[in-house]
């Protein structure tokens, strides 16, 4: 694995003296994650906000909520959920996420113990309350800073709760079942396989040239003779290959 | 020759993978459905041996297929095995009995030295900043604004009237906000080895002392007495234990003992998390008082008096003896 490894490894020990290893996300995924986290957040405090005082009151309650006591329930109703909502969203959904969130999950990344669990709530409460001085003195600079420096790439906040952020391991759900067809049905060597379904479900994404070049040599590689101009042909000619 | 052991490697290959897929997808299968709160001793047993046969197909991946797709997904189902069968149970709401109840009245117990030393700390602050001001009140434009200084001045608190300007659930909410933010920043600012602690204890202090000789020297000392007394005890017991824990932390990072400084560092904030659960939720009960009784002309001094002393002696009980009635 870590010849693959273009970032940083964490590696878990486990009872059995098996290790394996987690590649640590950096600072570009971490800030990645928290600028969705902060939109996703302001939204649904605004949203809540505006949402209950059109459920519950009218707009013009936003002229007179601030300043008469009568319209304390009022004042509760609209900005409570709205402030949990906003501080505690990053400790409630890592906790019910189990040390995700939306924006970890859109940047590929998950929080992860150093011995290769998902954190507890106790963890979880503590890198939040980290959060005010990775902040400081804005823009998390603190927290850059030590993401940028520190072996593991984590914040105080992390050190102290003894996690760190890891990519996501992107396991295709249908592995097992590509990894039997081929077993059972092809002829072609484990890596070939593997190279075969990296081009397939690449395909999309490269250009006519890039297909028929890439295709093309992968067939040559395994001692096909089939050859066509053809991106169509040719990829039905891999799917077929592969089993698919 | 070569061509011949390869075909012969393959074929090897696809008949082990033939034999042991069916094994991975009855054990994702299981991984899948177990139920966490089951005492299916055979469901248990098939997972622990389900685990250790896939351990060693792990290895048999690392060193024949690096790189590949089952080596991968061997690695992603080790991984939820290894949580699954190493990770400690688990009973939130057991925990924090058991830290209410036991775990945070020891740690308190046992960090009273430091908690007293943090205490004077505070008063001794309170007592400079008295000093200063009442020798140089020039200085009070120091820890107060200027709209405070000119209220004071005109014979007022800052304070009366506060309910006209929001209304006390705003009131109470920002006030919880302020507090608990404060609290955490004098329990985490101890992470640069203490000294941002101490200089939140000290501010705060000095702060509490200048503003009431300032209030002292119009006559109003009293006013603003009456105005905290309600809300004060719990508030600036919660902000002196947050700050302990702050000294605590910084002092672990100073003389780390026989544990790498990292470690020492987690194990001490873990204890300062379990005392601070403890004590931040206090800082609601003080922000509903400081929103709802405090402003409110409606209180005289003995209900305000009864009501800090209450809620105080009731904070300190709980933290410093838990919950006596349970047991482990």
């Amino acid at each position: 694995m870590e010849e693959y490894a273009v970032n940083d490894l964490i590696h878990v020990n486990s009872a059995d003296a098996m290790t394996t290893s987690l590649e640590i996300a950096g600072v570009g995924a971490r800030s990645y994650a928290f600028v969705i986290d902060w939109h996703i957040r302001l939204l649904l405090a605004l949203v809540w906000i505006y949402l209950a005082a059109f459920l519950f009151y009218d707009f013009s309650i936003f002229q007179t909520i601030f300043d008469d006591e009568s319209q304390d329930t009022a004042a509760w109703i609209i900005f409570m959920p709205a402030a949990v909502a906003y501080f505690f969203y990053h400790p409630i959904l890592e906790t019910a996420m189990h040390g995700s969130t939306p924006g970890k999950r859109i940047a590929g990344a998950r929080l992860m113990t150093l011995e290769g669990f998902t954190p507890g709530v106790g963890a979880i409460l503590i890198r939040n309350i980290f959060r005010l001085i990775d902040s400081l003195p804005g823009v998390y600079t603190v927290g850059l800073v030590f993401a940028i420096f520190t072996r593991n790439h984590v914040r105080i906040g992390d050190i102290a709760a003894g996690t760190v952020l890891v990519y996501e391991r992107d396991v295709d759900k249908h592995a097992l079942s590509d990894v039997a067809r081929q077993s059972l049905n092809s002829n072609l060597s484990a890596e070939h396989y593997d190279l075969l379904l990296e081009l397939l479900e690449r395909w999309p994404q490269l250009g006519k040239r890039q297909r028929i070049d890439i295709g093309q040599h992968f067939l040559r590689e395994i001692g096909d003779d089939f050859s066509s101009d053809n991106p169509k042909q040719l990829r039905s000619h891999l799917q077929q290959l592969a089993g698919r | 020759m070569a061509d011949s052991r390869d075909r012969n490697q393959q074929q090897a290959l696809g008949a082990w993978l033939e034999q042991r897929i069916p094994v991975w997808r009855d054990l994702e299968q299981l991984f899948k459905t177990r139920d966490r709160k089951s005492d299916d001793c055979d469901e248990a047993r098939r997972i622990i041996n389900g685990f250790h046969t896939l351990a060693s197909d792990l290895s048999l991946a690392r060193r024949n297929l690096p790189g590949s797709r089952i080596h991968h997904w061997l690695e992603t189902m080790f991984l939820k095995g290894h949580q699954l069968i190493y990770r400690a149970p688990g009973n939130t709401l057991l925990r924090i009995r058991d830290i209410y109840a036991f775990e945070s009245p020891a740690l308190i117990r046992a960090m009273s030295p430091l908690l007293i030393n943090t205490i004077l700390l505070f008063i001794g602050a309170i007592a400079c900043g008295w000093v200063l001001i009442t020798l140089f009140p020039d200085l009070a434009t120091l820890f107060a604004s200027t709209e405070m200084i000119n209220r004071v001045q005109s014979g007022e608190l800052w304070t009366d009237g506060l309910l006209n300007i929001m209304p006390s659930s705003l009131l109470s909410l920002s006030l919880m906000t302020n507090n608990i933010t404060v609290s955490f920043f004098a329990f985490s600012l101890g992470a640069f080895y203490g000294l941002g602690t101490l200089y939140i204890i000290t501010l705060n202090g000095l702060m509490l002392g200048g503003v009431f000789a300032f209030t002292a020297h119009y006559g109003l000392d009293g006013e603003l007495f009456k105005f905290i007394i309600a809300h004060g005890v719990v508030e600036l017991s919660v902000i002196c234990i947050a700050s302990a824990m702050g000294l605590k932390l910084g002092e672990t990072l100073l003389r780390p003992g026989t544990q790498t400084r990292s470690q020492a560092f987690r194990k001490a904030t873990r204890d300062a998390g379990k005392v601070l659960l403890v004590a931040v939720p206090f800082l609601v009960v003080a922000g509903l008082i400081e929103g709802y009784i405090s402003p409110d002309p409606r209180f005289d001094l003995s209900f305000r008096t009864a009501v800090g002393l209450s809620s105080g002696l009731f904070f300190w009980l709980l933290l410093v003896f838990g919950l006596p009635w349970l047991r482990r």
